[in-house]
């Protein structure tokens, strides 16, 4: 047996890391929440969906269902209704993307990783947003 | 020398197939969690047991032998490839934070887990053609630092049990 070394559980800089650590996602967490604002005038915002890098866009403020298949036989269906898009339907081993829900706002995204699927909502003023690609 | 030797050998062996075994049961394990697709991290018990008792180079060395298997065996290509991103920067913050010596095990494993999920969502803005991803990071990332504290206690009560020299 080799001599006990203490190795310390929780030490009083682990308590200062784990609060900046918290801070600065809390201040990340701020930052994207203040890009996101409610998508005025519906009738300009639009639905951009990018799958395996290609992209498509959808207006919000028409309702519509549809499946989209990755190259790899994935499945997300996506539903467009009342100005809010959600995926009700995925067969990705997380389901993150079903349980985020509905968005409806500029600049909130649904995203589905294992099929490299994201669906963002983009503004009319989305230059102005300066969230430029 | 030879026995010192193969002695590495079977230390890592072992961790190794403990890291895999964890990370397995961990996808068996109907444990309920806020957020599905978020992981307790418990593979990273096993690392930050490796790092504690016998160094930096073996954690690295086991961890990314586990990320290898897993990719081979479960996760596939696009799993294989975060993987690799988070387990490649959660293991370089880990191995920073242990060797400054001023973290316990609970810090080293909360920034550690942390680093993994944002080394993820990284990967995945080129990966996804999208740089939106970016915005998981808060919610995505405090789940990490949770779930890395809980880790971080469990592998201290672990180290506290194991020799300090690898040997097993």
């Amino acid at each position: 047996m080799s001599r006990k070394k203490s190795v310390k559980a929780i030490k009083k800089a682990d308590i200062i890391l784990i609060a900046i650590l918290a801070g600065v996602l809390s201040g990340f967490a701020l930052l994207s929440a203040g890009r996101q604002m409610p998508a005025e005038g519906k009738s300009a915002a639009q639905v951009e969906i990018t799958l395996e890098g290609e992209t498509r866009l959808y207006p919000l403020d028409q309702d519509t269902q549809f499946t989209l298949t990755t190259s790899s036989g994935g499945e997300n269906t996506v539903v467009i209704k009342d100005g809010e898009v959600r995926v009700t339907e995925a067969d990705c081993p997380d389901r993150i993307c079903v349980t985020m829900g509905a968005i409806s706002r500029t600049g909130q995204t649904i995203v589905c990783m294992p099929h490299q699927l994201v669906i963002r909502i983009k503004g009319k003023d989305q230059e102005i947003d300066g969230v430029a690609q | 020398m030879r026995d010192r030797k193969v002695q590495k050998m079977v230390t890592a062996a072992l961790f190794t197939g403990a890291a895999i075994l964890f990370g397995y049961v961990e996808t068996l394990l109907p444990i309920p969690l806020p957020v599905p697709g978020m992981k307790l991290g418990l593979a990273n018990i096993a690392v930050l047991a490796v790092l504690y008792t016998a160094g930096p180079g073996m954690a690295a060395a086991v961890d990314l032998v586990r990320i290898l298997v897993n990719g081979l065996m479960f996760t596939g290509l696009y799993g294989f490839l975060f993987s690799l991103a988070g387990g490649a920067v959660s293991l370089l913050i880990m191995i920073l934070l242990y060797k400054c010596g001023r973290f316990g095990v609970t810090g080293v494993s909360a920034a550690g887990a942390l680093a993994h999920q944002a080394g993820q969502i990284l990967v995945a803005v080129p990966l996804l053609g999208s740089e939106a991803v970016l915005a998981l990071l808060p919610v995505l990332g405090a789940l990490a630092v949770g779930t890395g504290i809980v880790t971080g206690l469990t592998a201290a009560g672990l180290i506290r049990h194991l020799p300090t020299d690898g040997k097993v």
